[in-house]
């Protein structure tokens, strides 16, 4: 069922994503050809129309970020919360089922776009990196492929953690019978500020802590074991403790929001 | 639209009388195979619960009979026919008399403004 | 009432939104078989009602089985519903819809989908949005009643159209309808389907009035369904 419901979501938001896709590898290619032909014949005009391709690459970039941004917002909030959620909410799926058919649909295009801009801007900023775009992948060596895959999985974590939060902010909205919208705006900011406050005060009690002879002491034995792991591993150890913080909150919220949508599913 | 109906009666009974009278007129013919309950429930804009109750009681008056598994048809026979096509008559005429009655003329005067009438 | 398997059991049900009680204890069992009006005025709390069947809100109080099943994956197989207003994505293609009805719903019959829509003469391949509103309210009828359910919720399936749309409307639900299950049917013009149900349950201010058999009904006050209706809400705003 999952699958049937994420084959709808691709096909409902490809409309937004592919257009824009083709037409950044389009401009991003002839911002190339141009700084190839620019090489052999550099004059006024050839400066400038790489110019103007380099500033549309840009603002179709800007586009398109805001557009991920409001597509898994929209989504969200108009397929499941809206009068599309009188059909969601009656198909025989659970609804952990619909909350991932929405989160890897916008995981995907967030990360699609992601690497479509890492691919693009560089021809489309006009540099030629020896006349090869893909130059810039070549330092890469096979060791580091485990710690860029763990980063990887990292990022991909704190985006779907990110977009569970923005999904939270809705359910909470969608609890109220007016001002919905609103609501769930106000709940995200009162969340992030919250989190923020939480943030600074830890930061303050370790810095106030700092200055505890005896924490400091305790703090250097509890810790003592990162002495005895080789260098090299230290950066293992560090990428895993952040993936599992990363997908910890990410199936907490997760959590959370299936459980309001179970028991406090509120479609107007 | 689906059949008139009027409220003073219930449902069923005027199905029955309905479907009696479109047989006596022939507009369901003798022998012919009649909709299922669900499709006739659909044509008239009724229950179709009600609708086999309907079938029902026509069936035992035996205006129609039901074969097991090709359905309802209306019956081959014509003397049946005849006779409920003659009780309807005469219900007619006594529903005549009776609301002449209810006028104040009694039945010989009644007859006597219908010959008129047919003049 | 009847020894036919409960479909449908509501225990001391209750809903309200703000201050405002939508329904207020509400106590209702409902065997197969059977054609049932839900009828109140607006704001009778109709809509209430069928939506914490669908599983759209949550009550207050109280609980909702579905064959013996609390509201979940399970029961909205089972459960066919026709909301008040368009649910559909408009931009799909009607084939799309019967074909995303068919994958989801396992009891679903696309062939039934086909024949209802070539009957209206609809071409397939138009999306949603293109055709008249009055089509696009047919379409989401045929794909609710292509269903074979257990419980069938229609609410307000005739409230704003015109008589011959009326009439396709409740001969599509008496055609189509799985004779096993129980169809409920909410509307405030109780004479355009009066003749075709069962037993009536009339609402009022989130309460249930009467409970009962039609017929009996009819036979107790000497009225019409609709007779009866105008004088239980003669004293309501409307």
């Amino acid at each position: 069922m999952l699958g049937k419901l994420m084959k709808y979501e691709f096909r409902a938001t490809a409309i937004y994503f592919l257009p824009i896709y083709v037409v950044l590898v389009l401009v991003s290619g002839l911002r190339y050809v141009v700084s190839l032909i620019s090489q052999k014949f550099s004059n006024g005009f050839s400066a400038f129309s790489g110019f103007s391709l380099s500033a549309i690459y840009l603002l179709l970039a800007l586009g398109l970020a805001i557009t991920t941004f409001i597509v898994i917002i929209i989504r969200f909030y108009k397929n499941l919360l809206g009068t599309e959620g009188y059909l969601m909410f009656t198909l025989p799926v659970s609804v952990e089922q619909n909350i991932l058919a929405k989160l890897i649909p916008s995981v995907v295009w967030f990360f699609g776009s992601c690497v479509l801009g890492m691919l693009t801007i560089a021809p489309a900023m006009g540099l030629r990196f020896n006349d090869n775009p893909f130059t810039m992948f070549t330092g890469i060596r096979l060791g580091d492929v485990p710690e860029i895959l763990l980063a990887v999985l990292m990022v991909i974590g704190s985006i779907a953690g990110t977009f569970l939060f923005y999904y939270l902010c809705m359910c909470i909205g969608q609890m109220f019978n007016s001002h919905r919208f609103l609501v769930s705006a106000g709940a995200y900011i009162v969340i992030q500020t919250v989190l923020q406050i939480l943030g600074i005060a830890f930061i303050w009690i370790c810095a106030s802590s700092f200055s505890s002879q005896a924490f400091v002491a305790w703090l250097s034995n509890a810790f003592a074991f990162l002495d005895k792991i080789p260098s090299g591993s230290l950066i293992y150890l560090f990428l895993i403790a952040a993936n599992i913080l990363s997908y910890g909150i990410a199936a907490a919220l997760f959590f959370i929001d299936s459980a309001i949508l179970r028991k406090r599913l509120n479609l107007v | 639209m689906g059949w008139e109906f009027t409220s003073d009666k219930p449902i069923h009974v005027q199905l029955v009388n309905e479907i009696s009278n479109r047989i006596i007129k022939g507009e369901y013919a003798p022998g012919m195979k009649l909709p299922s309950v669900r499709d006739f429930a659909a044509q008239a804009s009724v229950n179709p619960n009600t609708m086999q109750r309907a079938l029902s009681a026509l069936e035992s008056g035996g205006l129609i009979f039901s074969e097991r598994t090709t359905g309802r048809f209306v019956t081959n026979n014509l003397k049946l026919i005849r006779k409920a096509k003659e009780a309807l008559a005469k219900a007619n005429v006594e529903n005549f008399f009776s609301s002449m009655a209810e006028l104040g003329y009694s039945n010989d005067d009644a007859i006597s403004m219908a010959n008129e009438l047919k003049r | 009432m009847e020894q036919n398997p409960v479909v449908f059991e509501a225990k001391g049900l209750s809903k309200s939104f703000g201050s405002k009680a939508a329904l207020k204890n509400i106590n209702l069992t409902l065997y197969r078989g059977k054609i049932i009006g839900l009828l109140g005025p607006n704001g009778s709390g109709k809509t209430t009602l069928i939506k914490l069947t669908a599983g759209l809100i949550q009550p207050d109080a109280g609980e909702i089985r579905i064959n013996g099943k609390p509201i979940g994956t399970e029961s909205k197989l089972s459960v066919a519903y026709l909301p008040d207003k368009s649910y559909l994505n408009d931009w799909m293609k009607v084939r799309e819809l019967v074909e995303m009805f068919s994958e989801f719903y396992s009891n679903f019959s696309a062939e039934r989908a086909h024949k209802l829509i070539a009957d209206l003469g609809i071409n397939e391949e138009m999306r949603l949005k293109a055709l008249s509103k009055g089509n696009q309210e047919k379409i989401q009828l045929i794909l609710v009643m292509s269903r074979k359910a257990d419980l069938y919720l229609l609410d307000e399936p005739i409230g704003g159209v015109d008589p011959a749309a009326r009439e396709y409307i409740i001969n599509t639900i008496i055609g189509n309808y799985d004779e096993n299950a129980v169809v409920v049917i909410s509307t405030h013009l109780i004479s355009d389907i009066e003749n075709i149900l069962d037993e009536a349950i009339f609402l009022k201010n989130g309460e249930i009035s009467i409970f009962d058999n039609c017929d009996r009904i009819r036979e107790q006050s000497g009225k019409s369904l609709d007779g009866v209706f105008r004088e239980v809400f003669r004293c309501s705003a409307n």
